[in-house]
């Protein structure tokens, strides 16, 4: 397992999010919280590694809460949800459900001229509802 | 606090003022597609770019909606530059246009 921590070694309790191959770890999005936390957490997006672990150590006990949103590129979103327990550690095994795509063909309006400037155009997702999934403030 | 990440790889805008971006059909309910324009060179952000006056394909938040197929194409604008008449009839519970553009 190359492994990415957020907390660099594996910490006693943990969550590993395991990619499958094929899934580039430096594009994989992981947006995660751990029980009664209010904001939660974000990987680091590392390339090279199989898995990225998560702590959900607090004290000397695992939390009882622990909440994710995964995404590549490709892929379908994949939710987890699921209490880790002290006795062992929990593998989630992220499954690329392939996602169908599509393409936005744009034009500005004559005011804009952003054609003109050396202008990048990024889309990004919002996903209004895992505000409510991952019980964010 | 608003969950978001970057879909897609980065487009740019061609001399016709017109670009292509696509996207990974994801979740679509209570979801929205942003699209933001930076400038390459200097980093300077140029801010949301939203579609103008396409209320069908916008949600009440101003963003682009989630679908399987868009238009043939679709006139953008800059966020900010729409005219109050653009706002759609849900103005009273939509937030002013500054605060959404910076959504």
């Amino acid at each position: 397992m190359l492994a990415a921590g957020v907390m660099g070694q594996n910490p006693p309790h943990y969550v590993s999010i395991h990619l499958p191959g094929g899934v580039p770890s430096e594009k994989v999005y992981i947006r995660y919280i751990l029980e009664s936390e209010e904001l939660g957490g974000a990987v680091t997006p590392r390339p090279g590694i199989t898995d990225y672990v998560i702590s959900t150590t607090r004290g000397e006990h695992a939390v009882a809460l622990f909440k994710a949103l995964v995404y590549a590129p490709g892929c379908a979103i994949q939710t987890v949800d699921l209490m880790p327990s002290d006795q062992a550690n929990t593998r989630v095994d992220f499954t690329c459900e392939p996602a169908s795509s599509a393409t936005i063909t744009g034009r500005f309006g004559q005011p804009e001229r952003m054609g003109e400037h050396n202008v990048r155009l990024q889309a990004f997702y919002v996903a209004r509802w895992a505000q409510t999934f991952l019980g964010l403030g | 606090m608003v969950v978001r990440f970057a879909i897609g790889d980065p487009a740019s805008v061609d001399a016709g003022e017109r670009f292509h971006i696509t996207v990974p059909v994801l979740r679509e309910s209570d979801a929205e597609i942003q699209i933001r324009a930076t400038d390459r060179t200097s980093g300077q952000e140029y801010g949301l770019i939203v579609p103008a006056g396409a209320s069908d394909l916008t949600t009440h938040l101003g963003g682009l909606k989630i679908a399987t197929s868009y238009p043939e194409e679709i006139v953008f604008m800059r966020c900010g530059n729409q005219e109050r008449t653009l706002i759609d009839r849900q103005a009273l519970i939509t937030p002013p246009l500054d605060d959404r553009c910076e959504r």
